[in-house]
């Protein structure tokens, strides 16, 4: 009889611990979400910033211009085209 | 004696007041208990409640749009996060006069602005002080510390290019919800669901932290349309000048995949850019090439000789007399620019005789050649499923009178779009067959229609082909290194209920390359002003210009050449970009 409730009073010790155990991963756990979904976040918005830097940078306009007034590149005409076989 | 008395009445008096604080005690433990379970126990849900409504809040998660992009995986539409910043009027006091201007200043705000919308709304908790900020700008708001001013995320569309696609793409209103073009037309695709989540907040309000997701923000999906970003560039830049250097009202252009009926570019002018709304009027925003119809002229006049051809009414080798020049039916009189005498089919084509095609209309029974054209799509939508697509008009052969149809057979009496134009010389194109055009991606067509046996198609495109040469009406629409099987149309406009003299329509649809087609592209200039108004000289050189560049993007074999120097094609089969 003493040693059932012994046992019961270990028991019970053990799943408070666990439960309060349990608590603090959940909290630490969720902490670290909050922090990863900052950087996502921040991320995110640092990668929408790139996309349209380099969509404004690839612009067909844009390199076009840069191609004749850069470079100096012109349209070779049709006759001019050498095909090659692959 | 006196003194036990004495203790008795001390005694008796101690134990009575010792009762009475004891009783008074008890009452009051007992009212401390009663109001205890009152608040844990009887009214323990309500007041929880309560209390959680003031601090525990659902907030909304903007969800991502989906992505348009092109044939080849570029971006024509993407969302990106920016800050929206609001203000909590409750919450704002006295803050400092330097840090008002100083947001006053970044959110472009006028001055006395921030005053002006706290007075304004003293009884509210949220108020925009200014939506769709940057990344930039939001960190420096941040970073000026106003107390009741506040950053939300949101998406912000972006058009990389612009006025470009303007008129495909439509655009989105603040709250990312499609009002224009393929944002409206594919808003259930594009639309992301938004998330909820529970949030805990202070008394003031402030977000202190995040409780649980309720439902995670389902982004949209991705769109991959038709169009080729090169190709719609090079139409877009080159009916831009076209209309510029004819001092034209409008244009379109319409480019599809000869064989799957894709569009594979389709602009208009004036356009508008979807990235700065500042100046958007109607007439500009609307996309012509799907929206507006007219006359197509004598663009039509291949599909007349193809009917007759297919249907029996004259062969190959027929002539026509169109001596006098003119041709009278009852009181009224079909004229050609000038007396042409005696054509074969091809020239009829190559001089675009007005008198040859309604004697041949004239041969036919109206209903067959309504049937014809009813079965190109005209009077019916060319079935892109753009918003406000045009379904154009085609009289009704019952009530069709010997003028009418001859009229028909050059292009007066029936109407369409510039889309249902290209859409109706895909059946030249792809051999008789006519394509259903779409604005998605895809690599075979299921939904076409035999209109024509392929040799009469065939026949016809080599007909056409003479259009382009020195003395036809197209010679400036020719492409170096390609053949082109081409029409030209000069379309009188109707000011007032009459035919005009003065204004006109000037129209180009070619086929390249004429013996292995792969694009097929209608270009339309309105009301040019600048002297030329023949479709040749100002449709046809966009033609031209487009076309030489898109062969090339495309990698389009140029093994077809009459004129010039052979090219130095080693080899080219199986060439793919």
């Amino acid at each position: 009889m003493i040693l059932r409730r012994i046992l019961l009073v270990v028991v019970f010790l053990g799943s408070s611990v666990s439960v309060v155990y349990s608590q603090y991963q959940a909290r630490t756990l969720f902490i670290e979400i909050q922090r990863l979904k900052v950087s996502l976040d921040r991320y995110e918005t640092e990668w929408g910033q790139l996309q349209l830097e380099l969509m404004t940078l690839s612009e067909h306009s844009r390199i076009e211009d840069q191609a004749h007034s850069r470079l100096n590149l012109v349209t070779p005409k049709y006759n001019e085209i050498i095909y090659i076989k692959q | 004696m006196i003194s036990s008395y004495q203790k008795t009445e001390r005694l008796t008096g101690s134990t009575q007041r010792r009762q009475i604080l004891c009783g008074v005690m008890f009452c009051g433990m007992l009212i401390l208990l009663g109001k205890a379970i009152s608040l844990q126990v009887l009214e323990k849900d309500f007041l929880k409640h309560q209390g959680d409504i003031r601090h525990i809040v659902d907030v909304n998660v903007s969800a991502y749009r989906g992505k348009i992009v092109d044939r080849n995986g570029e971006p024509l539409a993407i969302s990106t996060p920016v800050k929206s910043v609001w203000v909590n009027p409750k919450q704002v006091s006295d803050v400092a006069s330097q840090h008002i201007t100083g947001l006053e200043s970044l959110l472009k705000l006028p001055q006395g602005k921030f005053t002006k919308i706290i007075e304004k709304n003293t009884d509210k908790h949220f108020v925009y002080l200014k939506r769709h900020v940057s990344p930039v700008v939001a960190a420096q708001v941040k970073a000026l510390k106003i107390t009741g001013v506040h950053l939300d995320r949101e998406f912000k569309r972006f058009y990389p290019s612009g006025e470009i696609t303007g008129h495909l793409l439509g655009f989105t209103d603040i709250d990312d919800i499609g009002q224009e073009g393929l944002e409206l037309a594919f808003e259930k695709v594009l639309r992301g669901v938004p998330g909820k989540k529970r949030v805990m907040r202070d008394g003031k309000k402030n977000v202190i932290a995040d409780i649980e997701e309720i439902s995670s923000p389902v982004p949209g999906r991705d769109l991959q349309i038709s169009i080729d970003s090169r190709l719609q560039y090079l139409a877009y830049r080159e009916l831009k000048a076209a209309v510029k250097s004819h001092q034209a009202s409008s244009g379109s252009l319409v480019m599809l995949d000869a064989k799957t009926g894709e569009v594979l570019a389709v602009v208009n002018q004036p356009s508008f850019n979807p990235n700065d709304r500042g100046d958007l009027q109607g007439y500009r925003y609307r996309n012509r090439a799907m929206t507006d119809v007219f006359e197509p002229g004598s663009t039509v006049k291949p599909f007349l000789i193809a009917s007759a051809l297919d249907g029996g009414y004259v062969s190959a080798n027929d002539v026509v007399d169109t001596s006098p020049g003119y041709y009278r039916i009852g009181r009224n009189v079909v004229r050609d620019f000038r007396n042409y005498g005696v054509l074969g089919l091809t020239d009829i084509l190559k001089k675009s005789s007005n008198v040859a095609v309604s004697k041949i209309a004239n041969e036919m029974p109206a209903e067959a050649m309504w049937g014809f054209y009813n079965r190109l799509g005209m009077g019916q939508s060319a079935g892109v499923g753009f918003p406000g697509e045009a379904s154009g008009t085609l009289i009704d052969y019952q009530y069709m009178n010997d003028f009418e149809q001859a009229t028909l057979s050059f292009g007066y009496g029936v109407s369409m779009s510039v889309i249902q134009l290209a859409r109706a010389y895909t059946a030249l194109a792809d051999d008789g067959l006519l394509h259903s055009v779409t604005l998605l991606k895809r690599d075979y067509d299921q939904d076409s229609q035999r209109v024509f046996t392929p040799k009469t198609a065939s026949n016809i495109r080599a007909m056409l082909e003479h259009v382009v040469e020195k003395d036809g009406t197209a010679y400036k629409a020719r492409v170096a290194g390609y053949s082109v099987a081409g029409k030209t149309g000069t379309v009188k406009k109707i000011i007032n209920g009459s035919y005009s003299n003065e204004q006109y329509l000037s129209l180009f649809v070619g086929i390249i390359p004429a013996q292995d087609p792969r694009l097929v592209m209608a270009v339309l200039i309105d009301e040019p002003t600048a002297g030329d108004y023949y479709g040749g000289a100002v449709a046809g050189p966009v033609f031209s210009k487009v076309m030489s560049r898109s062969m090339r993007i495309l990698g389009v074999d140029p093994s077809f050449y009459q004129d010039q120097k052979k090219p130095l094609v080693l080899a080219s089969q199986g060439y793919k970009p």
